[in-house]
This record gives structure tokens, C-alpha cells and sequence, in this order.
């Protein structure tokens, strides 16, 4: 193997590293987003029940 | 089915995002039908606090794209080779079958709920039968064995109204049955139209929809009857008390506007009518119930 072809396979093994670099990223960066949607969700959902008790408890439905 | 899907899965890394769950529940379609069941809130006699009909209506939306995301984890294999849906987040690969099943159950069971604990367990049922009916009744028995799926499946989509006037009533009367009949013979034409210029995407994808099993020409006469059996469903708004003259003018300008859009789908032999028709249906619903629920909020009263 010639020294060349030794830079080659470097530089090759240097990029695939940074794919899988960039995709563990974009993967925790999608599941951030997707956590804190859900935990959107869950505090609309308790606003929300609070809400109806509040306003079926006042009788003005 | 799990073939195609599995493939494209693997081809595909960083799994789902917010935005992909929001997909699944169909937006589009979901916004017309919000519309149409604020519209039964709003003709309904009677009393509802405000905040009560939004959670009604936000229990009807949340229900639609609910049982819009079963039926996208179901059709999947379909949805995978029709243009028009491939890019879909579960033929795409961005989220797995089994993650939007139980994302479609879940907010299904919330939504019937939440209806029936915050409004009525009237509307509560209904609701669960719109959603039992274009799960079990549309998408798995109907869509894939009979080219009168969608005539029979429309009635899914009709119910919102009727949901949102239980609502207020706790009833379901004559004038909701109405709004649902109004929607359900507008259904076959609206999708047909579509049909007729996806007709290579159905071919392909196995779905006997009525262009590809009785033909083109079949499919056209019976969309223009539908239009005409509308003209008189649509004015009989008028006739019950739960929409005034304006309406009645405004329902036959658009009834034979849309009369006439049938008759160039039928005389055409390419698909620019198809399309224009397609369109124009969306265009003919939402003038309706608008003009509906305008003339009733700016006049007022019940008769």
C-alpha cells in the first residue's frame, strides 16, 4: 500500500466519522424537539382539564 | 406491506420529528373539518359556553386527525406506491407503523374523553362512531373491496356537524341530519374528481375506486347526478329554519355552478375539468356553511 492510497482510506474513514457525526446530531436534535412537544402537550392537557372543572364547576354551561 | 415499509425505514436515520406526529393527523383535511363542526355549533339552538364549544370543537379535530393517522399506519403499503402520498411520514420512513398506531389510539380514546367528561356523552358517541366508522367501516372493509367506498365511507366524514349541534343540543335533530347529508352527497363527486386525474395512482396502488372499476365515463354521469341531488339537499337548510334567504340564493348559484363544473368533467376527455372540479367542491362546501354560519351570527335567532 503506497502512501497515497494509505491518505485515501484516512480521509475516507475521516468522513464517515463525520456522517455519523452529523446524523447523532440530527437525532438528538429531533428527539429535543420531540420531548419538548410532549411535554407541551402534557401541560396543555392539564391547563386544559383544569379549565373545563373550572368552568362546569361554575355552572355556566 | 411491512416489506416496503421496513426497506424505507432503514434507508432513513434521525427518526421522527413534532412535526412529522402532526402530519399523520392529516391538517389539511382536519381544517375543513373543524369548519364544518363549528358550523353545527353554531346553527344549534340553545346555549353552550364559549370555552365548552372550543374544547367540542377541538375534540372533533383532534378525533379526525386521530383516526386520520390509524388509517395512514394502515393504507401504508398503498400510500407507498401512490404519488400522491409517498412522501407520507410512514411510507417515507420517519416514523415507524407502530409508533402512529399508538399515537392514532391514544389521542382517539383523549379525544371521545374529553367530549364526553367536558360537553356530552352524546356528542362523546358520536364522535366515537365517526372515528370507528372510517377506521373499521372505510379504511379496512370498504376502501380496498368496492368502488362505493367512498360513498359509504363519506358518511365519516359528514358526521362532524351533526357532532358539533349534539354539542349544544345533547340531541341529534332533523336540521343536523341535514348538514350530514349535505356532506354526504357531496363527498362522491369531490373525490371522484380527484379520482379521475389520480386514476393511474389508484390503478396502482390496487384501490377499486370508481374511475378505475366502472370507468370514466360511468364515473362522470353518476358525479353529475350526485350535483344534482345536491341542489335540493343543499337549499333545505332554508326550509328547516336553520339558515336564512341569503343562504338559499347563495346554495343555488353554487349548486348549479357546481352542476355545471359536472357537466365539463362529463363533455371533457382530459383531466383540466377534473381538476377544476376538485377545487371548485372544496370551494362549494366552505361558501355554504360560511354563508350559513354568517347570515345566523349576524341575524341571529332560531326559527
Amino acid at each position: 500500500m503506497t502512501v497515497m492510497e494509505r491518505d485515501d482510506l484516512t480521509d475516507t474513514r475521516t468522513s464517515v466519522e463525520e456522517q455519523r457525526r452529523q446524523e447523532a446530531d440530527l437525532r438528538a436534535r429531533k428527539l429535543r424537539g420531540r420531548n419538548l412537544a410532549v411535554l407541551a402537550a402534557l401541560l396543555a392537557l392539564v391547563a386544559l382539564f383544569y379549565a373545563i372543572t373550572v368552568v362546569r364547576m361554575s355552572g355556566a354551561h | 406491506m411491512t416489506d416496503v415499509t421496513n426497506e424505507l425505514t432503514l434507508n432513513h436515520t434521525g427518526g421522527a420529528s413534532a412535526g412529522d406526529f402532526i402530519e399523520l393527523l392529516k391538517p389539511r383535511v382536519m381544517s375543513l373539518v373543524v369548519f364544518t363542526g363549528l358550523a353545527g355549533v353554531v346553527l344549534a339552538p340553545g346555549h353552550i359556553h364559549p370555552f365548552l364549544a372550543m374544547v367540542a370543537v377541538l375534540c372533533i379535530a383532534v378525533g379526525a386527525g386521530a383516526s386520520g393517522a390509524i388509517n395512514m399506519w394502515y393504507d401504508r403499503d398503498i400510500d407507498a406506491v401512490m404519488t400522491r402520498t409517498v412522501k407520507r411520514p410512514i411510507p417515507s420512513g420517519r416514523v415507524e407503523p407502530a409508533e402512529a398506531l399508538g399515537f392514532g389510539v391514544t389521542l382517539s380514546v383523549l379525544s371521545v374523553v374529553v367530549m364526553g367528561l367536558a360537553v356530552n356523552w352524546t356528542a362523546a358517541a358520536l364522535l366515537a362512531v365517526t372515528i370507528g366508522f372510517y377506521i373499521f367501516v372505510y379504511t379496512m372493509w370498504l376502501k380496498r373491496r368496492t368502488p362505493q367506498n367512498i360513498v359509504i365511507g363519506g358518511a365519516a366524514g359528514a358526521f362532524p356537524p351533526m357532532i358539533g349541534w349534539a354539542a349544544v343540543t345533547g340531541t341529534v335533530d332533523l336540521p343536523s341530519v341535514l348538514l350530514f347529508l349535505l356532506i354526504f352527497l357531496w363527498t362522491p363527486p369531490h373525490f371522484w374528481a380527484l379520482a379521475l386525474f389520480r386514476n393511474g395512482d389508484y390503478t396502482r396502488a390496487g384501490v377499486p375506486m370508481m374511475p378505475v372499476v366502472a370507468g370514466e365515463a360511468a364515473t362522470k354521469r353518476q358525479m353529475l347526478l350526485y350535483t344534482l341531488i345536491l341542489l335540493p339537499v343543499a337549499a333545505a337548510p332554508y326550509f328547516v329554519g336553520i339558515a336564512g334567504p341569503v343562504y338559499l340564493a347563495v346554495s343555488a348559484i353554487l349548486g348549479l355552478m357546481f352542476v355545471g363544473c359536472a357537466v365539463r368533467v362529463l363533455r371533457a376527455s382530459d383531466d383540466k375539468p377534473a381538476k377544476k372540479m376538485f377545487g371548485f367542491s372544496i370551494l362549494y362546501l366552505f361558501l355554504l356553511f360560511a354563508v350559513m354560519m354568517g347570515e345566523r351570527m349576524i341575524l341571529g335567532g332560531w326559527a
